[in-house]
């Protein structure tokens, strides 16, 4: 349901506008609207010095945000912190000094690690490094990368023709593919090296920035020690940003709510109306926590007045939606489409009668119920995430049904029940009772529908009395179009045929006349509405069936257990049909069809003033 | 004969039904796709579009049960 709200008046001396807005944050449960300004009053507005300390404010707030944002890319996680933050000029001064040191840090670590990682790739050759040039004097050393592996195989090849045993090579091969390849050949055939691996364009490898000025064989020798350097230096940076973190984390924590909450509280102010020496500033609040407002309200000099309802009937009043415990789950569904218009229905409590008996309906199993059942309580049970476990909380409700359903229709994974357990149908037998399984999706779409508009209408009353009446009058009309029809197949006595048809045609002149012609489209409408609910039983009849196919599957092959297998097979795949498809036609049932009778969107969420809070964090 | 024609008719009734539903979810659903990849928050909207011709295929179910339930 919808609850009530209250429009209430805070008025005060412009002295005390800053500090009631301060304890209106606190309460965090009043709305601050653009307050319409009395003779002798102006808008709050934005004076120069609010807007340089806004500017201030945005400035310290995104030095912060970066430096902790740094900090996470240097595995520091600042965990949100409530408190004193400390004192404006010092939180700015420690803002900047703490982004350009992280800032500092997380370059440094960049350098590191794109040193370390070149360097490790080189790690392979090390091995050899030193037996390669420590006995000849003379040689000349090549450090080359190679794409692919063929590439490789040529290269030997063309120097075992060139050089013959007068080489050696090493090669490894990195990640990304490419082979790095140490190549260490006579000095005297140095030239003719340089002039075969020009016309090959063969590619030299590149050398960490720290030993790129080094011939390459110091360079080569220099690169084991420097990766040890390398590492070291890496860890100590990771020191020096735990540091940083564990010294003024919680400066940084405080100081962002505490600007996050300062400028929120700035543009609370601007919806205030001033004077030179009082203020007036209006919001909405729940009518049930009006008390909560005054109370913390305590200076005697303020005072808080409720705005008389025939004074802002028919404004744009936020939505808040309050429903009992069983209910509340369901806002799940209904939050998919908008907000309900203030003063209209809210669904959710029709949802969460309709969704899962129209689900019970339609699957109609005891055994699916029970797994479904099963599946929800582990998904209550494993999950954290309120969302979760609304999504949970909804699927034993449908279970529940979907298990009343089946002993009606005396089914157990199809026909399964009554073949081992003599299970017959208490009500309906599905697979035979195909028309009546019709009317009943019918009647259960006539009912659905007729309650949407007798709530439409009784909405409407006091708003639109034309518009209530023409509501009630097409309930109406399609209750005497269902007995008309029920008279025509003898499901009623015959002598209530003719009443009904006369009945029938004067409420749709009514109709017309107070709702103009357009009226008859609106009742054909409904009409074919009901119609749609025919979807309840086609869903429902293929269900049963692919689940009584199911079960014959295991007479179907030479082997039982084959026959078996493949039936298990079958009923997973119509588990999985049985919970997607109609959960989504039930849902298009309600948004379509019975929300087109009587629910109103365009309302605006409700955001109180309150103070800020970070999305969740995982540390 | 009579047999065959009813079964003829369920068949070409819930056929013609699907391939109209089959083509229209599938103009509807990659416009929908589209829209969802820019604007997340037509979910719902998005799955009420791709489901609104699926009445075809139910209505055309409904009548091949009829023709059938006629026919014996």
């Amino acid at each position: 349901m919808i609850i009530e709200m209250a429009k209430i008046r805070v008025l005060g001396p412009i002295a005390q506008l800053s500090a009631t807005v301060r304890a209106l944050q606190d309460a965090g449960i009043v709305q601050p609207i653009d307050t319409a300004c009395p003779r002798g009053m102006q808008r709050c507005g934005e004076s120069p010095t609010v807007r340089r300390r806004r500017r201030h404010l945005e400035r310290v707030l995104a030095r912060i945000d970066e430096a902790i944002a740094t900090l996470a890319t240097l595995g520091i996680t600042i965990v949100d912190m409530r408190g004193a933050p400390l004192a404006e000029p010092r939180l700015a001064r420690l803002s900047a000094r703490l982004r350009d040191q992280v800032i500092g840090l997380a370059n440094r670590r960049r350098e590191l690690v794109d040193e370390r990682d070149t360097l490790r790739s080189y790690e392979p050759l090390f091995a050899d490094l030193d037996a390669l040039l420590a006995g000849a004097r003379r040689v000349s050393v090549y450090l080359l990368r190679l794409h692919g592996s063929s590439v490789l195989a040529e290269l030997r090849a063309a120097l075992d023709r060139a050089f013959g045993p007068d080489y050696v090579l090493r090669s490894h091969v990195l990640r990304s593919g490419e082979s790095i390849v140490l190549l260490v050949v006579p000095a005297s055939r140095a030239e003719d090296i340089d002039r075969e691996l020009a016309a090959a364009h063969v590619e030299r490898a590149p050398l960490p920035t720290a030993v790129d000025r080094l011939p390459l064989a110091d360079a080569l020798r220099t690169m084991r020690p420097r990766l040890a350097e390398v590492v070291q230096a890496l860890e100590r940076v990771h020191a020096d940003a735990i540091a940083l973190g564990r010294a003024h984390g919680d400066d940084l924590a405080r100081g962002r709510r505490y600007c996050h909450d300062e400028l929120v509280a700035l543009d609370a102010e601007q919806h205030a109306a001033i004077s030179k020496r009082a203020f007036v500033l209006e919001g909405w609040t729940p009518v049930r926590d009006q008390n909560r407002v005054t109370a913390a309200l305590t200076k005697p000099e303020i005072a808080v007045e409720e705005i008389a309802r025939n004074e802002w009937a028919g404004e744009d009043v936020p939505v808040v939606l309050a429903n009992p415990r069983l209910f509340a789950p369901f806002e799940a569904l209904t939050s998919l489409l908008p907000l309900p218009r203030y003063g209209t229905v809210d669904p959710t409590p029709f949802v969460a009668v309709f969704f899962p008996m129209l689900f019970g309906v339609i699957v109609g199993d005891v055994g699916y119920g029970l797994v479904l059942l099963a599946l929800a309580l582990v998904l209550r049970l494993a999950s954290r995430r309120s969302a979760a476990r609304s999504i949970a909380k909804i699927a034993a409700a449908v279970s529940i049904y979907t298990i009343v359903f089946g002993i009606c229709y005396g089914e157990l994974f199809g026909d399964l029940g009554m073949q081992w357990f003599g299970l017959h149908p208490l009500w309906l037998d599905r697979r035979e009772a195909v028309l009546a399984f019709l009317v009943l999706a019918l009647a259960l779409g006539g009912v659905h529908l007729c309650i949407g508009l007798v709530v439409a209408a009784a909405n409407r009353w006091r708003r639109d009395r034309r518009d209530a009446i023409g509501r009630g009058l097409t309930a109406v009309m399609l209750a005497l179009l269902a007995i008309a029809l029920l008279a025509l197949f003898d499901r009623v006595p015959a002598m209530f045929l003719m009443p009904a048809v006369i009945a029938l045609l004067v409420t749709l002149v009514i109709v017309i006349v107070l709702e103009g012609a357009t009226a008859l489209l609106e009742f054909m409408t409904v009409a074919n509405h009901v119609l749609s609910y025919a979807r309840v039983m086609a869903l429902g009849t293929a269900s049963v069936m692919l689940a009584v196919v199911a079960n014959r599957m295991h007479g179907a092959f030479g082997s039982a257990a084959l026959g078996i297998a493949f039936a298990l097979v079958f009923h997973l795949v119509n588990f999985a049909i049985t919970l997607f498809s109609p959960t989504i036609h039930v849902m298009r049932l309600h948004y379509v069809e019975f929300f087109g009778t009587f629910f109103e969107p365009g309302g605006g969420p409700y955001r109180p003033l309150r103070h800020w809070s970070p999305a969740p964090v995982v540390s | 004969m009579e047999t065959l024609s009813m079964s003829i008719a369920a068949a070409v009734a819930i056929a013609g039904c699907a391939l109209a539903t089959a083509w229209a979810q599938s103009k509807i659903g990659s416009s929908a796709a589209a829209a969802l990849a820019e604007k997340p928050e037509l979910r719902a909207t998005a799955i009420l579009m791709v489901a609104i011709p699926e009445t075809m295929v139910v209505l055309g179910f409904v009548v091949a049960v009829l023709i059938l339930l006629r026919g014996s």
